[in-house]
């Protein structure tokens, strides 16, 4: 924004200071005359009290307006621009009159200012319907089709095909889109959704260049129709696309083209359907490609399915996931969540912490519908420290720990950077709590905040754990206020 | 152990200011001014920045000297979630707190100089003050005449009312 404003100002040369060149502004004494400036302070404003500056005078209004159009999260706004629109018997908002023939000027005027499209059928709010959005693609004069909307993100709770509605925004100016869907009981339902997520992606796939740099996408169902427009997506956006989330059943086609994104950074992927067991083993070599094909990768991510009713995995399938993950040494953050045993050595860990000298967040959290929370949990508390000596870069830990003896406390790693202990999924420890909440109050350095997720299930661990983080609080509190007993003990 | 390397910057109105070369290139203009011609004795000039202003300046670029460096790579979606968070650090909310004068010309100063984290703050306590004000409010608190015909004005607020309830 200071450069645009500086490109605005008049350039002198200043023969005081050997040639170098200075700026000198207009007659523009006060920030609130000046529209970068204007849009710069309402950028720290929301909603209604950016509408009160749309009204303030001509000056601020257009900044303003670029400021309340810039995120939407419903198409309701853009296409009262065209005409009037309402629900109808109940259905989902649409047009009250036919659009033919209407005035498009102020759409032009506000729909050039919409840069990120957030869009989520949530039970209260009506959607627009397929109908409307059909008249709207119809009509629209080919000089507006193009918009300049960088960002789509849909969210799906509900059946209601809302991808469909985002496909007339899916132009060369797109650079992430998010479409996620969540799981629908009724087949027909989910077959719905997913022909819409076709017909969003296959728009995005048929783009004349590359343009995308994130593409999210997330569904129950899929067939070959997706993996195919899925895989044409990613050949045509291969020269932009960084970031790339992929949960859904996904076939080779799909998992080859990961190998041949140039620019690919981070990479989240949930291939396998929970309905299918004993798949999970079969991640080992297509992680082992992966990492190959893309050693630069940035950050990790691989969720397989829980294991339906059947037992989980030995702790061979953790084991053998992270071994092939060695290969990436510029990680920065790594995820495997797998219905498996997790069990890590001092071994093992050091081995990860050389490999990964760059790990800000290493997640590793089993999970399961066959045990109870913490049944899988096999890495001992006692490797802790071995986390904090050989993680220069860690931030964020989120691993469940077994505790069924505890060594003699240890001196706090004190170049340790660890910022988040989050364990939750550990099960009830063995020892005392006192014993643990001291273990842990002498073993990580005093800034780290130990946490349990709000999602993980109740029951006696979780409650054992809330007054074990208590008690670490309370010893920490004694120390900062006598630090001299702190040493002795 | 040798003294840290200073610069000279002046004001607009000739005044000149001696300062560690880490506390001026907090400014990113200072900082490729230097880049640029390399590290000379002659003062800076700033001629859009007056004494009274570059001073109250240095002293904000003097408290953050060891601040990390916002990213020139920084995501832009991340970018909106730090707009959003509007809540200032109680050193910055007592060193802002200065007339509305004062106040606009260090808003215009940060912009000019290119130091974002400045800026961020000037402008946040302009948008507190914005904050709950209807437009008549807003346009006497900043001394601003309505150039809106009533019929413009009610069309933008009916066009617009949609972020009534956001």
């Amino acid at each position: 924004m200071s450069r645009g404003l500086a490109n605005d100002l008049q350039v002198q040369a200043n023969s005081n200071h050997e040639g170098v060149l200075v700026e000198i502004p207009g007659s523009l004494s006060s920030p609130v005359q000046i529209p970068e400036l204007i849009e710069e302070i309402l950028s720290h404003l929301v909603g209604p009290n950016i509408l009160s500056a749309v009204r303030v005078c001509k000056t601020w209004s257009d900044p303003a307006l670029n400021q309340l159009w810039r995120n939407l999260s419903s198409l309701v706004p853009l296409l009262s621009l065209i005409g009037p629109i309402q629900c109808q018997n109940g259905e989902d908002m649409d047009f009250i009159h036919d659009i033919h023939g209407a005035d498009w000027s102020r759409y032009a005027f506000y729909a050039r200012r919409v840069r990120n499209i957030t869009l989520a059928d949530f039970p209260y709010q009506k959607p627009v319907s397929v109908h409307a959005v059909q008249k709207f693609v119809e009509y629209i004069p080919s000089h507006l089709a193009t918009s300049l909307v960088t960002s789509i993100t849909t969210f799906s709770v509900s059946p209601t095909p809302l991808p469909l509605q985002v496909v007339p925004f899916i132009s060369q100016s797109l650079r992430k889109l998010k479409l996620k869907f969540s799981f629908h009981t009724e087949p027909s339902l989910d077959s719905t959704v997913f022909q819409s997520m076709l017909a969003a992606v296959r728009a995005a796939a048929t783009l004349p260049n590359s343009s995308l740099e994130e593409l999210d996408l997330s569904s129950h169902t899929t067939d070959t129709d997706l993996c195919v427009v899925i895989t044409n997506c990613l050949a045509k956006h291969r020269s932009t696309i960084s970031k790339l989330s992929l949960y859904l059943l996904m076939d080779h086609q799909v998992w080859s083209s990961i190998y041949n994104l140039p620019f690919l950074r981070e990479v989240a992927v949930s291939p396998f359907k929970s309905s299918e067991l004993g798949e999970s083993a079969s991640i080992i070599p297509m992680i082992q490609e992966l990492v190959k094909a893309q050693p630069l990768l940035e950050r990790f991510c691989v969720s397989l399915p829980a294991s339906g009713f059947g037992p989980p995995e030995g702790p061979d399938l953790y084991g053998s996931i992270i071994r092939q993950l060695l290969g990436l040494h510029n990680l920065r953050s790594v995820a495997v969540y797998a219905s498996a045993f997790l069990l890590l050595s001092e071994n093992d860990i050091r081995e990860m912490g050389v490999s990964w000298p760059h790990v800000r967040a290493v997640r590793l959290q089993p999970h399961t519908a066959w045990s109870t929370p913490g049944q899988l949990a096999e890495t001992d508390l006692s490797t802790l420290p071995s986390f904090l000596r050989h993680f220069p870069c860690l931030e964020e830990l989120d691993l469940p720990f077994r505790c069924d003896s505890l060594p003699p406390a240890e001196q706090p790693v004190l170049k340790s950077v660890l910022r988040v202990l989050e364990v939750s999924g550990s099960p009830v420890p063995r020892v005392d709590v006192e014993q643990v909440a001291a273990y842990l109050a002498s073993v990580l350095p005093p800034t780290t905040h130990v946490k349990i997720s709000a999602f993980m299930i109740g029951g006696d661990a979780r409650a054992i754990w809330h007054e074990i983080i208590r008690r670490v609080k309370v010893i920490r509190d004694e120390r900062s206020q006598n630090p001299t007993n702190a040493l002795q003990t | 152990m040798s003294a840290a390397p200073q610069v000279t910057l002046e004001s607009s109105d000739g005044e000149k200011f001696k300062v560690d070369k880490e506390v001026a290139e907090r400014s990113v203009l200072i900082k490729n001014m230097i880049e640029d011609v390399g590290e000379s004795d002659n003062p800076i000039p700033l001629p859009n920045v007056n004494a009274s202003v570059l001073k109250k300046v240095l002293e904000y670029c003097e408290h953050h000297r060891g601040d990390p460096l916002p990213a020139a790579d920084a995501d832009p979606s991340n970018d909106d979630n730090r707009k959003r968070a509007t809540e200032i650090s109680d050193w910055d909310q007592k060193f802002i707190q200065v007339d509305q004068e004062m106040l606009f010309e260090i808003i215009l100063a940060a912009n000019y100089m290119d130091i974002k984290p400045l800026l961020d703050v000037g402008c946040k306590t302009v948008a507190n003050m914005i904050k709950g004000k209807t437009p008549e409010e807003i346009r006497k608190l900043f001394n601003i005449v309505n150039d809106f015909t009533p019929e413009e004005e009610a069309q933008i607020k009916k066009e617009n009312e949609w972020a009534e309830d956001r």
